[in-house]
């Protein structure tokens, strides 16, 4: 069960020509064991889902790059294999589900055509036994009738049965790794409460790792042990889940906190993080919460913070911190 | 106290033809909202809340006036505004103004931030001056927190954040008293979002205003809110004090919806309550009680009769035969630290 699954170093993405590119993402890095439910949490702009995206060298290029860094899985690189290998590793190993389902699938091929289409990509089983395959998932995801809904196009699903079908794919194959990116941002609470219980179920099911990328910590508290915030393109915190909400050490986690209404009950005024973040051209040498920040020094102008361990599961990026003093 | 706005039975229904019709087939009819009625009494908040579809934006837009009522009344200020004239609906809309939620969308790209709060200026004839134009915008501007030397920039070199403070000062301007927010604050980033929410109840407070405050987000509801209704299919199924609504809900959609909004605190949602199925379509909505396709305690009587909105508690409302105090327990979504 426990073993390393992914480990990412020193993932970079500029956007843009080179040698004047625009750096959305900044020597980002972190570990996954088999089994773990990660969580990345972070706003517009704080370089989540590229980072998704680059996992899987899914970032289009051009205008993106990856400009340096590794991404080893089980032990192998993905970004020095060779491009035809990817396909096999995609949907394989790793499945991906988005946040827009109507936009992932395919409008003109039925549900049940999509799902098999993925088996058969990546395995050599005849038509009857990938039929079979294919209802026996659509009933694991919860869609009543799978024998006459197999047939039904995208549109004919609901926005939430269009989420179950896109994780009823992305599970065809029995991935090692799910990453699903705001997979439940689009849905009506009553629904999304519906498509977390399946993503836990599934878990305890079938052990895969999960790595769930979110603006909502809402979801992120619901599901995931571990915690990645970003902002601007860098990793600011890590933290397992019960440390993070009980003991943020960066000052942006403490105020994204601080900013959710369903924390504040019964005070007059929500705490608010001042401005807004910088866009990814007007980001300098130090650390980018620096125009924001209630704990700024003049330290944090000049470089950018190292992420420093806190204590054994928790890492921070900020020179106020303890561990940062000589 | 008298209210500022009430509503009595309203109603708008569309019609939509079905797909056969080219065949032959009929016309069916999309009931959007359906007997709505209720009150926002002067500087209250009343929160609109429901799943998406449940007609929470059409109330808003039909209390505006900005689309015509199938049946029902719309009372303003003490004047009947249902079948109001234009010049009367024009006077009416000086006190009565909109937030939209994507300000993105809701300011027009190519006039500066001038030109677009002093858009509502200019249409009242109360400008008597390029330089008092100037000086009532600036005002208004340092207001909502933006400095006046903006008002020459256009909606594109602003953040989201920046672009609904813009989008509330255009509100404002006219000195309403009722600001009809739809969703005013889903666009934005957390962050963001806070200090948004912050500025509409400072504004509140100084200029005595009533929000219709339309959301689907129940935590920003529990902080904003003075009282609560929560739509479904069309039709208000609650509606009370927030924190009865929050301590004590009586329906079981609201107690569904409660249970459901993820709270951002490890290990809260294991009592969580998951709706089965989805919701049913406008345009073929369920006899009798509208939720009993979804509802956990529904019963035979269910489907032959609409349960009323009764009152279960003073001020507080549930349409519910079986309306029974929360059956999580008082602490399910109790107070927090």
């Amino acid at each position: 069960m426990s073993g390393s699954l992914l480990k990412v170093r020193n993932l970079s993405v500029e956007f843009g020509p080179a040698g004047k590119g625009v750096r959305v993402l900044d020597r980002v890095g972190f570990d996954m064991m088999a089994g773990d439910c990660i969580g990345i949490v972070g706003e517009s702009g704080s370089g989540k889902s590229v980072m998704s995206l680059s996992l899987l060298r899914l970032v289009p290029e051009p205008p993106g790059r990856i400009v340096e860094g590794s991404v080893e899985f089980e032990g192998v690189d993905l970004l020095t294999l060779p491009a035809s290998r990817m396909p096999d590793i995609r949907g394989k190993d790793i499945a991906m589900i988005f946040q827009e389902p109507m936009s992932a699938l395919n409008p003109v091929m039925t549900v049940g055509e999509q799902i098999s289409e993925a088996i058969f990509l990546h395995e050599s089983i005849g038509a009857a036994a990938r039929r079979a395959r294919v209802l026996e998932m659509l009933q694991l995801v919860g869609i009543p009738d799978a024998e006459q809904r197999y047939d039904s196009y995208p549109h004919e699903f609901s926005g939430g049965m269009r989420q179950r079908v896109m994780i009823a794919m992305a599970l065809a194959c029995n991935p090692r790794l799910l990453i699903a990116d705001e997979p439940t941002t689009a849905l009506d609470v009553t629904i999304q409460a519906q498509v977390l219980e399946l993503m836990k179920q599934l878990r305890a099911r079938y052990r895969t790792s999960i790595l769930l990328i979110s603006h909502d910590l809402g979801v992120i508290a619901d599901i995931a042990d571990r915690v990645i915030v970003m902002y601007c393109g860098r990793v600011v915190e890590t933290a397992a889940i019960d440390d993070l909400f009980d003991r943020p050490a960066h000052p942006y986690t403490e105020g994204l906190l601080n900013s959710i209404p369903s924390r504040s009950i019964g005070q007059e005024r929500l705490y608010q993080i001042p401005g807004a973040p910088p866009a990814p051209t007007e980001r300098g040498p130090g650390c980018a919460f620096y125009p924001r920040c209630p704990k700024r020094m003049p330290v944090c102008l000049e470089r950018t913070p190292p992420l420093l361990q806190v204590s054994e599961t928790q890492q921070a990026a900020c020179f106020a911190l303890p561990a940062a003093r000589p | 106290m008298t209210a500022l706005l009430s509503t009595e039975g309203l109603a708008k229904h569309f019609a939509a033809r079905s797909r056969w019709s080219a065949f032959g087939g009929g016309k069916s009819v999309v009931r959007a909202v359906d007997d709505l009625s209720m009150e926002i009494a002067p500087s209250e908040t009343l929160a609109l809340v429901g799943e998406s579809g449940c007609g929470k934006s059409t109330t808003g837009r039909l209390i505006m006036r900005l689309i015509e009522p199938s049946a029902g009344r719309v009372v303003f200020e003490g004047k009947d505004i249902t079948d109001a004239s234009a010049s009367e609906l024009r006077q009416a809309r000086r006190r009565m103004q909109m937030v939209f939620q994507d300000p993105r969308s809701s300011l027009s790209p190519r006039r500066t931030i001038l030109q677009t709060v002093a858009e509502p200026l200019d249409a009242n004839g109360l400008i008597r001056s390029p330089a008092h134009r100037r000086e009532v915008v600036a005002e208004l501007l340092d207001s909502v927190g933006l400095s006046p030397s903006v008002m020459g920039r256009f909606p594109h070199q602003f953040s989201g954040g920046q672009r609904q403070r813009v989008g509330i000062a255009r509100a404002i301007a006219l000195g309403p008293s009722l600001i009809v927010a739809d969703e005013p604050v889903s666009a934005l980033d957390v962050s963001v979002q806070a200090q948004i929410i912050n500025l509409m109840q400072d504004l509140q407070k100084q200029r005595r205003l009533s929000y219709l405050f339309i959301s689907h987000d129940l935590a920003v509801v529990r902080h904003i809110a003075d009282r609560v209704a929560v739509m479904y299919l069309g039709r208000i199924v609650e509606i009370g004090p927030k924190a009865e609504v929050f301590r004590a809900p009586h329906h079981p959609y609201t107690q569904a919806l409660l249970s459901a909004a993820p709270e951002a605190r490890p290990g809260r949602s294991q009592k969580r309550i998951v709706l089965s199925g989805d919701v049913p379509s406008p345009s073929a909505i369920p006899s009798g009680c509208s939720f009993r396709t979804r509802c956990p305690i529904a019963q035979e009587v269910c489907a032959r009769e609409r349960p009323p909105l009764g009152a279960v508690a003073s001020g507080h409302s549930a349409a519910c035969h079986f309306a029974q105090p929360n059956p999580l327990g008082p602490n399910q979504r109790g107070r927090s630290s």
